[in-house]
């Protein structure tokens, strides 16, 4: 697994307890220290330099900062308690409720209100949580996860397996509808309940034996489902609340979680607070309380706020904005660039007769002919990187090298070959996208670049995000051309990339491509428990992948915010389901 | 009074029919709906449960049916988007925040906007008057979120002397730039009518006769000319409150302020019909209400205006 390099702001420590660091005896205690390190400290060298260094000289196997191993903060003394304070943007997030919370406002702050059973470090290395440890039996169906003892919620009620069992079933239950029920169906009796075969809830295979130990059987072995129960859906309830409460268990007050904070206050569409939760089982965070300022864009208003020294961190700086924050003396010593495990891509109808890109030639020669570099650092002013392949890197299957190169020349001749030599006789195709800053600028990009290297047009459409949800979707029965969108992981493995997205059964992206091998491959990996075998597999099917391409990469997504210097050990982790411990891992400096 | 006010009152319910019919048409007609969605995958199942819970299955006069029913038993029901929430709920949550920048807003806007109307009218083309047209000039060119970005950018950003934006009622610092913002443009406004309808009335007979007998100036215009200057502006006034108190998206949103502007913004790229539906019937009831005032401040401005 490739992943960046680490960067003096990977600090942090001391999220999870030293006793889960006895517990894992392989983890290094610390992490690698080089003898550059000091320089940086000491203003001696820049960030940019310290970073380069480590990249060169370190190399990756030595790049292993992990939540568990952090450093404490060398020179600078910490703020005292009463101003351990971090201030937040973020828009109103929907509500806490871990069956139904679906996206970044609401799972960023759930994950930091809830403890999930276990969690994975940026090595790509599982970690107990809540759970001390799990077995999984032989023939991979059978899952048991022994909870930590004395453990409770932030009530005083004990957290036990039960309210696991509990809430895992909840998210099945086809009266809450959740939209990420299908994230439980691997688990055997799922989808009938949610289907509403069965009413009775035992007949899903979720059981508490007794309060420190919950087993799970799976339909069929399934070796990401340990990155599943990492996830926000797996998260626990409180039964007692929701009970009483109904759907208002979730407002302040009313809110009881077992994570390392909890929800003090909640002024809708104002202000929101969480603080460090006393009854917490764990090491106690540094930070004391988050203090989020909730607007509904986040993009244009937290940079302004950022220079009046309202917010301590921004959202992703707009390429807009990003060349004056580059030239501004302070501002830019302030930025941290985030990978984000993600691609956007230009998805193409691979059976449409009527479509050019029905042909793989043209769909290789539209690969070549786009010159991802200039796009990434012109076109996005170097928010998001290239992608020469689709899977990102940090997730199995990530190729370093794209299979299939040439550039403009072969790009030329793919097409020729095609049956539109210098790009005549080229029918007139639409590309489609919904309206968002960055697919705008890229979009005209490509059309700019397809027509300047392979003299074709491509007729442009842009969409609003609703209308072309609702044109998405009727996609999955009508011919279409091509169109941009991308995906983002909920959890870095390839079960939620290759699996759902181009096996030929799943066909998230409605490519309606079809390779027998690929499908093999991809299926026998999912269950494929030896982690040398499964990369194997995935890493063979994602060179079939980038090779066809029902659907074209474009650029991997990340992301870049300012961070004021007093706030220690922030970092953006790549994936929503690693967001566990981002703010246990943050210190204020003083002054 | 009372009959005309009654009969105003009656034909405002086929008003507010009418604007829920088509408002439910429109919600409908536009493509995508609350829970299209192509972010991630849903399961048939998932899609299912859902549209069984929010009667999207059943037929579209059967939605129509139940949601009236329900609004007229003073159940909104929960937004699609955020269904913790119920649609009352929301909108007790963002209304008064926008009545509350509107009304200072508009309390701006006459303060500076009848003085400056006033003083163009009195010194036309003088200096003072051509200074005046130009700020009037300068308000109805600058569109409102310009305005604060402007003054976001100087006053805060740059000078430090105020926050960029968030709420904290009408005597919390932070609502002086939003105020500015929304309300410059209505200052401006009543200034450029008031001058036009001043210039008029200072030309009747009634106002050189008050001159001859030898009123003080300063007398003859507040007084005399100043009062029946105002009828148009009464006029504008209404459209003008109506505008400002249903809140600017894009003000609200730059100076983050939780107005119902901007969230009817939000409901409507989230396809949130109940949301939708409840703001259109609001802002109906508001504009109806507007204009039943504005006609009735006419009896009180001009003597010539008698309801029987």
């Amino acid at each position: 697994m490739v992943r960046a390099a680490p960067t003096p702001f990977d600090r942090g420590g001391g999220v999870l307890s030293p006793h889960i660091r006895k517990e894992d005896s392989t983890l290094p205690e610390d992490r690698i220290r080089f003898p550059w390190d000091e320089y940086y400290r000491r203003g001696l060298i820049s960030r940019r330099q310290f970073v380069k260094l480590t990249a060169l000289l370190g190399g990756a196997a030595a790049a292993a900062p992990t939540i568990l191993s952090e450093p404490e903060p060398a020179a600078a003394a910490l703020a005292p308690a009463d101003k351990q304070i971090l201030r937040y943007p973020n828009v109103e997030p929907l509500h806490f409720d871990p069956a139904t919370m679906e996206s970044r406002p609401e799972i960023l702050v759930g994950m930091a209100l809830f403890d999930p059973l276990l969690t994975f470090d940026e090595t790509g290395k599982a970690v107990p949580v809540a759970a001390s440890s799990w077995d999984v039996s032989k023939d991979g169906l059978t899952y048991t996860f022994h909870l930590r003892s004395g453990m409770q919620w932030s009530d005083g009620h004990p957290v036990t397996a039960s309210d696991y069992e509990y809430a895992w079933k909840r998210v099945v239950d086809p009266d809450v509808a959740s939209d990420y029920a299908s994230a439980f169906y691997p688990i055997k009796g799922a989808l009938d309940y949610n289907k509403g075969k069965t009413k009775d809830k035992n007949t899903i295979a979720i059981k508490a034996v007794d309060a420190q130990t919950l087993r799970v059987d799976l339909t069929e072995p399934a070796a990401y489902f340990p990155r599943l129960v990492s996830t926000w859906n797996y998260l626990p309830v409180p039964r007692w609340q929701v009970e009483k409460f109904g759907k208002k268990w979730v407002d302040a007050g009313n809110h009881v979680g077992n994570g390392m904070f909890m929800l003090q206050k909640w002024d809708h569409d104002r202000e929101m607070v969480i603080v460090a939760n006393p009854k917490y089982w764990g090491t106690k965070p540094t930070l004391q309380r988050v203090v989020f300022t909730i607007t509904d864009d986040t993009f244009r208003t937290s940079l302004p706020a950022f220079e009046n020294n309202e917010l301590d961190l921004t959202d992703q700086i707009q390429p807009g904005d990003i060349d004056r924050v580059r030239k501004d003396a302070t501002l830019s010593k302030q930025l941290h660039k985030y990978r984000w495990s993600g691609t956007a891509m230009m998805f193409c109808d691979t059976t449409n007769p009527a479509s050019p890109l029905s042909k793989a030639k043209v769909r290789q020669a539209f690969y070549l002919a786009i010159d991802h570099k200039r796009i990434a650092s012109e076109v996005l002013r170097g928010i998001y990187d290239p992608a020469p392949t689709i899977t990102p890197p940090g997730t199995m299957g990530y190729l370093s090298t794209p299979p299939l190169t040439g550039g403009v020349e072969r790009a030329r001749a793919l097409l020729a070959e095609a049956g539109y030599p210098d790009g005549k006789g080229f029918p007139e195709m639409k590309f489609a996208w919904p309206k968002l800053v960055t697919y705008d600028l890229v979009a005209q990009a490509m059309q700019q670049m397809l027509r300047d290297t392979l003299k074709v047009n491509i007729t442009l459409q842009r969409m609003e995000r609703k209308e072309f949800n609702a044109a998405f979707n009727s996609w999955a029965k009508q011919p279409y051309t091509a169109y941009m969108d991308r995906w983002g992981s909920d959890f870095e493995d390839p079960a939620n990339w290759a699996n759902i997205l181009f096996d030929s059964d799943q066909d998230f992206f409605h490519t309606r491509w079809k390779n027998a091998q690929y499908d093999s491959l991809v299926r026998k990996g999912s269950a494929e428990l030896d982690p040398a075998k499964r990369r194997q597999m995935y890493e063979s099917a994602e060179k079939i992948l980038n090779t066809e391409l029902p659907a074209i990469p474009i650029y991997h997504l990340g992301v870049i915010i300012a961070v004021k210097p007093r706030v220690q050990g922030f970092r953006l982790p790549p994936a929503a389901a690693a967001w566990y411990g981002t703010f246990g891992r943050v210190k204020i400096q003083a002054g | 009074m009372g009959a005309y006010l009654l009969r105003r009152l009656l034909l405002a319910i086929p008003t507010i029919a009418i604007v829920y019919t088509v408002a439910f048409l429109l919600v409908h007609a536009t493509p995508g709906g609350p829970w299209d969605n192509a972010e991630k995958p849903l399961a048939p199942q998932v899609i299912e449960n859902i549209r069984i819970k929010y009667h999207l299955n059943d037929p579209l006069w059967k939605q129509y049916l139940l949601y009236l029913n329900d609004a007229l038993h003073g159940s909104l029901g929960p937004s699609y988007v955020n269904t913790a929430r119920d649609v009352s709920e929301i909108i007790a949550d963002f209304f008064p925040v926008s009545i509350q920048l509107g009304a200072v807003a508009m309390l701006f806007a006459v303060v500076v906007g009848i003085p400056l109307g006033t003083l163009a009218a009195v010194y036309r083309n003088t200096p003072v008057d051509y200074a005046a047209i130009g700020v009037v000039v300068t308000g109805i060119s600058i569109p409102n979120y310009v305005m604060a970005t402007i003054l976001v950018t100087t006053l805060a950003v740059w000078l430090h002397w105020l926050p960029t934006g968030g709420w904290g009622g009408v005597w919390d610092i932070r609502i002086l730039i939003p105020t500015v913002a929304i309300g410059f443009r209505p200052a401006t406004t009543l200034a450029r009518y008031l001058r036009t309808s001043l210039l008029e009335v200072l030309g009747q007979d009634y106002i050189r006769t008050a001159r001859a007998k030898g009123l003080a100036g300063r007398k003859i215009i507040v007084r005399h000319a100043l009062r029946n200057a105002l009828v148009p502006i009464a006029t504008i006034s209404g459209i003008l409150v109506a505008d400002v108190i249903t809140g600017s998206f894009f003000v609200e949103t730059i100076t983050r302020v939780p107005g119902i502007g901007r969230y009817f913004v939000t409901a409507t790229t989230g396809r949130d019909y109940p949301v939708l539906l409840a703001l259109a019937l609001l802002f109906g009831v508001i504009i109806i209400t507007m204009n039943i005032l504005v006609d009735l401040s006419y009896a009180a401005l001009d003597p010539q205006v008698r309801y029987s």
